[in-house]
């Protein structure tokens, strides 16, 4: 070291690590010697330590211990299964049957029936309390419940195997809730597919107009919906039905051209049941649409209110409900019903006209004549133009 | 090595700046060196940040500053032992582990060339690494640090951080700048002590 340092400039170099290995090796024997050169060295140590924490502070990642954790569990899990003196045993192959047996011995003992619950409610508190992430401070008498020095490692190594135990544990909960969930959700998904397959049940559906292909369709209006509660209530019998009504209801000439179906009025709603007439329907030969089209103005208009909504209605057992009301096609308009057969000729199931009621019309589905096959809600409105308000599928056996 | 209690009791020494965490470190340290890890789990969480803080000043690099923080706290598990409480304070010992992590990882990049260009460059850098900082905390001690290092004078403030965040020596400091060595040393010595000074004050 040159003669021109003084000890505080031998300080500050020491402090800065800038003496080399043989200065440095003279320097700290010569601090061992002096409490005045290691106050010194200390004070400087100091300023270093005020220098850093100058720093702007800075939170490191999480990942940052975790990986300080996982090295230090791999090194201590190092220093204890794999012991210097075990290492001719290893190139034997002993080690490794011993090993073997170990792995063994201790999945039997792990699976015993009874020993998991018993595990699982010690450790259990233990897993959820600990955060791997910002370890916790410890308790102030921790140093007092350590090991000897002697016994550290392995004491850690005890450690470190009781909580990779402990998160066995824990996964393998985790792993039975969420088979559990799996099995309920697929309990649930098979009751609601049966639930969709039995024909008593109410399946509900829409009836969009084929020209409404921009995709916005209204809400369904109050008097429709009041009218499918209704409808809902006859079908399943909390309210009485036409032929049960009697002098209850008001029964009227209604306009349809099926002769034998029943109109009545209920509670200001228009019931029209078509199922009397199926039998005996007239056969509807053509294109409906185009027939119909032809039937009224040459340049039909547009029918601007009904493009827009749609047709609210449901599927009960063998029938088909359909609700309409003015803000589905204008009031007086025409409803015909039609529907095509296996043969690819088209027949009409009947034919009503929407008064100032909402209106509930009820179609027959159980005819295995169209069985498979669409049907058709067609609109004439009074000033003439027609509209197809929309088409369902019958439930049957012979594909479209 | 000493028990844990007899190291902590060192710290009741008076007019020592670092006496207030001292003890707690010490504490910690102690149990360290016998293998606990619950213990150093609660010293990186007392320490990290500032060691952190440091290693992304000195590298202005945040993953090789998180590699190296990693390694500080592996040499901090390894090397516990070896704490010697009269030479060190337990922060002043692992600030110091840290910093020579940071040099071995700057010497690594490229050999440095202490010019005048060079010291520009590094003074430059020194600048960025401040006001570019991100995720910061708020910290009192911290502030009260930064504050006496921004209010020394401009030589001195860079003589200081280059010797000691970029690991440049008082020669090429002295060469760099074009001054006499004894007064780029004596610069070095009194910012440090003018540091610790601040930090025995916000103790006091």
């Amino acid at each position: 070291m040159p003669d021109l340092y003084s000890p505080e400039d031998e300080a500050t170099l020491y402090v800065l690590g800038e003496l080399s290995d043989s200065e440095r090796r003279e320097f700290e024997a010569r601090l061992r010697q002096s409490p005045e050169l290691r106050s010194l060295v200390r004070e400087l140590e100091e300023g270093a330590v005020a220098l850093s924490m100058a720093s702007t502070r800075r939170r490191p990642p999480a990942e940052v211990w975790m990986r300080i954790e996982q090295e230090v569990a791999g090194r201590t899990r190092r220093k204890v299964f794999i012991p210097a003196s075990w290492t001719g045993w290893w190139r034997n192959g002993w080690a490794a049957a011993a090993v073997c047996l170990a792995g063994l011995l201790y999945v039997l003992l792990a699976h015993r029936p009874g020993s998991s619950d018993a595990f699982s409610s010690q450790v259990a508190p233990a897993i959820s309390s600990q955060s791997r992430t910002s370890p916790a401070p410890i308790p102030q008498d921790g140093a007092r419940n350590m090991a000897p020095p002697g016994n550290a490692e392995s004491n850690a190594a005890l450690q470190l195997l009781q909580s990779r135990l402990q998160e066995n544990t824990a996964l393998r909960w985790q792993i039975a809730e969420l088979t559990n969930q799996m099995t309920h959700l697929s309990q649930a998904f098979t009751q609601q597919q049966g639930l969709l397959s039995e024909s008593s049940r109410l399946k509900f559906f829409q009836l969009g107009s084929p020209s409404g292909s921009n995709g916005t369709t209204a809400p369904v209006s109050p008097a429709l919906q009041r009218a499918l509660v209704l409808a809902m209530a006859r079908e399943l019998g909390w309210a009485p039905t036409s032929s049960e009504a009697g002098g209850k209801e008001g029964t009227r000439e209604w306009p349809t051209n099926a002769a034998s179906s029943s109109a009545t009025n209920h509670a200001s709603v228009d019931f029209v049941d078509l199922r009397q007439s199926s039998n005996s329907l007239p056969a509807f030969t053509g294109q409906p649409q185009t027939e119909l089209a032809q039937t009224g103005e040459q340049e039909p208009s547009p029918v601007a209110s009904a493009s827009t909504n749609v047709v609210p209605g449901f599927v009960s057992g063998t029938n088909a409900v359909l609700a309409f009301d003015s803000s589905v096609v204008p009031t007086g308009s025409s409803l015909s019903f039609l529907t095509a057969t296996s043969s690819g000729q088209f027949q009409s199931l009947g034919a009503t006209v929407l008064g100032r009621n909402p209106l509930v019309v009820t179609i027959p589905l159980g005819s295995p004549t169209w069985a498979g096959g669409n049907i058709t809600v067609i609109a004439g409105t009074p000033n003439g133009s027609t509209n197809v308000l929309g088409q369902f599928p019958v439930p049957g056996t012979i594909s479209p | 090595m000493e028990s844990a209690e007899d190291q902590t009791t060192q710290f009741e020494k008076p007019g020592d700046s670092l006496a207030p965490d001292a003890r707690e470190d010490a504490r910690l340290l102690a149990m360290v060196a016998e293998g606990d890890q619950r213990a150093l789990a609660a010293f990186y969480h007392r320490r990290s940040r500032l060691i952190y803080s440091l290693l992304v000043r000195m590298l202005v690099n945040e993953m090789e500053a998180q590699e190296a923080l990693q390694d500080t706290f592996m040499q901090i598990w390894r090397r516990a032992r070896e704490y010697d409480s009269e030479r060190a304070a337990p922060v002043g010992w692992i600030v110091m582990i840290a910093r020579g992590l940071g040099l071995d990882r700057l010497r690594a990049r490229s050999r440095r060339t202490a010019g005048h260009a060079a010291y520009e460059r590094e003074v430059a850098s020194l600048e960025v690494e401040v006001n570019g900082a991100r995720q910061t905390e708020r910290d009192e001690l911290a502030a009260a640090c930064a504050s006496a290092l921004n209010n020394m004078p401009e030589p001195q403030g860079r003589a200081l951080q280059l010797a000691f965040l970029r690991g440049w020596t008082h020669e090429e400091i002295a060469c760099a700048i074009g001054e006499p060595l004894g007064t780029v040393k004596a610069r070095i010595r009194r910012g440090l002590q003018a540091l610790r000074k601040t930090l025995r004050d916000y103790h006091a």
